[in-house]
């Protein structure tokens, strides 16, 4: 918006007034003004086009000037159309009325010339000005929403069926603390027999840690299609190995990634994991015992280019629950900087009903509620095996 | 988070004091990162002060070592806190630092 296609809706009950300030504003280089004489004439001209300065007097039949900003000011307009108000001289409490409604400047009667053309233009380049920042907001946020979207199309959705015989749900969930985050939370079947299930969480929040994330998931999925996949999953850290040496090659940023990489044989009902610095697993058996999967596989993901893991098994039996969660769960602080903590988690998961839909969802919600309301304190992303080793009948 | 910086013999001796966290983490990376300007320098985090690491806070003390190592230098942490060893040991970062019990024996390790 410039001078030129600035457009300005002069409003004033005298016709000399309005005519005057027409004429004075189309010298500065003003070529489009309208006019209306009183604020019933002037919200019906803000409805229909859209201004960039309103010159407002204060006394006026049918609505006055206070009126029209009470509207402006209700449905939030005033916070994107400046109003110059028009006092007369001396009159000091209508202008500190009309500029704690939201009016931005005022211009007293008769017009000082030099004023008014300080005034008007000043409020023009502020406009201009909030507008472009706006709009840049706008398109950000834009970009942001459809980078959420793409990012949670990347977690799959909750899997509840039967697998080699046996009968086995998987519960998802991928919660960014802002728009987009840098957990990571997949599952995925290779061979016949084999299912993954893949969490990650990256050293940060936001679109640097989105990046990261969807490039350690891209690297992960890609492994899939290698003719050597089943052997590489089989042996997961053979495939964290892979991932990890490609992350770390030329990280300057130290950026990194702890993951747990873990392989489900499903007819065996053995489970081989690799932590590479992510926090252990809860694991509860079917007695409702819990403990921890916390054997160490080796570091993060993207630090040390030759790192070398190693897998731990454990036999999984009837209704085992295996949860994997990030530390957004456990690290989450309540108003008095408590931590949500592992016990939280552990209670969580003793008592799990086996046929509750989304029970991750009411975890997470219950971590979000912990915070009473602060700011999410981190992205959380979770997975729940629900394993259930006898087949179905 | 608070960080204050002193030079003890040839080591540049830091203390934080606080959380590092993703908020604090930048901050804290810049300002250290600056300390460390000359040629083979040694710096000692003092970590007494620091009850709570984020993942992002790791990754700046990361970024810290790094440009140390690439400068010729040495980096040791010292003080570390019973919450913050949790967090190295669960990551599997404790043996990618030099960790001292107390500062003297760090500062002692560093001139060695």
């Amino acid at each position: 918006m410039t001078v030129s296609n600035a457009k300005i809706l002069v409003v004033d009950d005298v016709a000399e007034n309005r005519d005057l300030l027409a004429r004075r504003l189309a010298r500065l280089g003003f070529t489009s003004i309208d006019q209306a004489s009183n604020g019933v004439e002037a919200l019906a001209a803000i409805g229909t086009k859209s201004y960039d300065l309103l010159l407002l007097d204060i006394m006026m039949p049918e609505l006055d000037g206070f009126g029209v900003l009470e509207a402006l000011k209700r449905d939030g307009r005033i916070n994107e159309l400046p109003v110059l108000v028009i006092s007369a001289l001396g009159e000091i409490e209508p202008v500190v009325r009309c500029i704690e409604l939201g009016a931005t400047d005022f211009i007293t009667k008769p017009f000082n010339p030099t004023l008014l053309r300080a005034r008007v233009l000043a409020t023009i380049e502020n406009k201009a000005l909030s507008d472009l920042m706006r709009d840049e907001l706008r398109r950000k946020q834009l970009e942001l929403n459809e980078a959420r979207t793409l990012q949670l199309a990347l977690a799959p959705q909750r899997f509840a069926g039967t697998v080699c015989g046996r009968a086995l749900s998987i519960d998802v969930l991928l919660d960014p603390a802002k728009e987009v985050g840098g957990d990571l939370v997949d599952y995925f079947r290779v061979g016949d027999d084999m299912i993954i299930l893949a969490l990650g969480d990256v050293s940060d929040k936001g679109a640097g840690a989105a990046l990261m994330m969807a490039r350690t998931h891209a690297m992960l999925r890609a492994l899939t299609a290698r003719p050597d996949a089943a052997a590489l999953f089989r042996a997961p850290q053979q495939a964290l190995g892979i991932v990890n040496a490609a992350l770390a090659d030329g990280n300057q940023s130290c950026m990194f990634v702890t993951f747990l990489l873990a392989s489900l044989d499903v007819a065996t009902a053995r489970l081989a994991y690799v932590r590479a610095g992510h926090i252990p697993p809860f694991h509860r058996n079917g007695a409702g015992k819990i403990g921890r999967l916390s054997g160490a596989g080796g570091p993060p993901l993207g630090l040390l280019e030759n790192a070398t893991y190693r897998a731990e098994t454990v036999d999984l039996g009837p209704d085992d629950r295996l949860l994997i969660v990030t530390d957004g769960f456990t690290e989450a602080h309540d108003p008095g900087d408590s931590l949500f903590g592992e016990a939280r988690v552990e209670a969580f998961l003793a008592g799990l009903a086996a046929a509750e839909r989304e029970p991750l969802r009411r975890l997470a919600d219950h971590v979000r509620a912990f915070e009473s309301g602060r700011r999410p304190f981190d992205d959380m992303a979770a997975i729940l095996l629900s394993f259930e080793s006898r087949p179905p009948s | 988070m608070e960080i204050h910086d002193e030079r003890i013999g040839d080591t540049c001796v830091v203390t934080a004091k606080g959380r590092l966290d993703s908020g604090a983490s930048a901050a804290f990376a810049e300002k250290v990162g600056g300390l460390i300007a000359s040629p083979s320098p040694k710096l000692l985090i003092d970590f007494a002060g620091v009850d709570f690491v984020t993942s992002a806070g790791l990754r700046a003390v990361l970024v810290l070592v790094k440009k140390v190592k690439a400068a010729g230098g040495s980096f040791a942490l010292c003080s570390v806190q019973e919450p913050v060893r949790e967090v190295l040991d669960i990551t599997g970062l404790t043996a990618m630092f030099s960790i001292h019990s107390a500062r003297a024996e760090a500062i002692a390790a560093l001139a060695g």
